[in-house]
């Protein structure tokens, strides 16, 4: 029974002490290759990036890029970017068009689709995914963690949601000033598409159980957007440079 | 006692630290705050919807192309009044809409004189209920134009030709009718929320659920959906945000 208290004990702290890490290390400017390689990541610089991913087969850590040099401090996600199709490219697109500061996208699908362990990121509070954000709010403690989705319409419970192009929340029912000016921003930007504001305009899709959402809510740093794109939307900006540009526009927007 | 060069520096050195510190940890804060006590006004309101509008420049037509030849759109507008005198009951404004074929021909032209009416509705502590979050400017009552032409056209032309001093601007949003193949119409109608659908159902004086299959076939064909400009946002048009509140946050229910 001591042993076994032990060694959760050893487990625990040794989990907490790697989150700190991983943490710690996200919010450094300048990131080493033997500190990438003790999270479990491979690190390689492309063009103007320091590119960070867990290369192993099946490995689950992620994948982070982030600009070298001024940016504006935006992070732009996908958590589920072999699910919800699309969003993956679009986050890098995002930061290759942009001055974003970084991007990151999930490594294993959630529902196991590609063989692997089935993992959501987005429901992880102590995965290097949620690391990241905190990370990311150490560096920039006024800056924008965006996270893209995608949902398909057809399960949506309302004719109004699935009609939508995106529905835009911050994790809570309580949308802020910046929240409704991002929405307002993308609205335009998208128009004539429906861009729908959790909860004003529809009770789907709010994300308030997302734990970089939560993470980032109870450390107090940088603020949260979850963004949610229909695949209208995902095709559109995909194949439409203009699009992709204008919503990158408004992203920056909100983060600057 | 008198405090020497050296403990006076030292003294001014601790309160330039303090400052400093205090600037690094609430500027931004402080700034957040600032701004959001700006927009208090408005964000002590439950907001139940936004839409988007697109500001009608004068003389200069906005154009929008309808995503199939059809013979019917609706067009609402309202007037975006600044200092309206006292005894105003509305806003006066012209617009001309003109109609394309797919050739590029056009087929038709109307004039059209209206009064944007001052009482748009507001909540019982006196404000709008429906508000441009980034501007002063009041919306006034909202008009609907349903234009037809017994030939399908597929451009629609609007201008804003005149209007009263007081008229700021004036917005329009256009619409057309959404495509419904004849087996969907029913699962259309039933996906809509009950507010939609008890706006759909309101000529009839039983429930949506007591309407026959061919009446709520009908109705499915006749919802609308917003066509955008042609262009692009901030160069060949400006779109606007209109907010619309039901209530303070405060007030029960909320």
């Amino acid at each position: 029974m001591i042993r076994w208290a032990i060694l959760m004990l050893s487990g625990f702290s040794a989990c907490a002490c790697s989150s700190e890490k991983a943490r710690g290390f996200f919010a450094q400017e300048a990131l080493q290759e033997r500190d990438a390689a003790n999270l479990g990541l491979t690190r390689t610089e492309e063009d103007k990036f320091i590119v960070m991913r867990d290369t192993r087969h099946c490995g689950d850590g992620g994948e982070y890029r982030l600009r070298n040099g001024a940016a504006v401090p935006l992070a732009v996600t996908a958590p589920h970017a072999f699910h919800d199709r699309g969003t993956g490219e679009l986050a890098m697109g995002i930061l290759l068009r942009s001055r974003a500061a970084a991007a990151a996208q999930n490594t294993v699908a959630r529902d196991g689709s590609d063989g692997c362990k089935a993992l959501d990121v987005a429901r992880e509070d102590e995965h290097l995914f949620t690391q990241f954000a905190l990370g990311f709010s150490d560096r920039f403690p006024d800056g924008l963690v965006v996270q893209l989705h995608g949902f398909d319409g057809a399960r949506r419970s309302t004719a109004r949601a699935e009609e939508a192009a995106a529905i835009v929340s911050n994790g809570t029912p309580s949308p802020g000033l910046d929240t409704l000016d991002l929405a307002d921003c993308l609205s335009r930007a998208l128009a004539p598409h429906a861009v729908l504001l959790y909860p004003a305009e529809t009770n789907e899709l709010g994300a308030e159980d997302n734990a970089q959402g939560k993470a980032l809510r109870k450390e107090g740093g940088a603020r949260f957007a979850h963004i949610e794109l229909s695949a209208d939307l995902r095709e559109a900006m995909i194949s439409d440079e203009q699009l992709l540009a204008s919503f990158a526009a408004c992203l920056e927007e909100a983060a600057a | 006692m008198s405090l020497t060069f050296v403990g006076r520096s030292i003294v001014f050195a601790i309160l330039a630290a303090l400052a400093a510190y205090g600037g690094w940890a609430w500027a931004v804060p402080l700034a957040r705050y600032l701004v959001a006590a700006q927009d208090s006004t408005q964000m002590d309101l439950r907001i139940v919807g936004r839409t988007l509008a697109y500001r009608l420049e004068r003389d200069r037509p906005m154009t929008f192309v309808l995503s199939q030849p059809a013979d019917e759109v609706k067009l609402l507008a309202h007037a975006a009044v600044v200092e309206p005198s006292r005894a105003s009951e509305g806003a006066y404004y012209t617009l001309r809409v003109a109609l394309f074929d797919a050739q590029g021909a056009e087929i038709a032209e109307y004039r059209r004189t209206l009064l944007s009416g001052r009482d748009d509705g507001y909540l019982p502590d006196g404000r709008a209920r429906r508000f441009y979050r980034a501007s002063g400017q009041e919306i006034w009552g909202q008009d609907q134009l349903v234009i037809q032409d017994d030939q399908p056209f597929t451009r629609v032309e609007v201008t804003l030709e005149d209007a009263e001093n007081m008229v700021a601007g004036v917005d329009a949003r256009l619409y057309e009718q959404r495509p419904v193949s004849a087996g969907d119409g029913r699962a259309v109608f039933l996906r809509r929320s009950s507010e939609e659908r008890a706006a759909l159902t309101a000529f009839s004086p039983f429930p949506p659920e007591m309407l026959s299959e061919s009446e709520i076939a009908n109705l499915a064909g006749n919802l609308w959906r917003p066509v955008g400009p042609v262009g692009i946002e901030g160069r060949d048009y400006n779109a606007l945000v209109i907010y619309e509140a039901d209530r303070a946050a405060g007030e029960p229910g909320s």
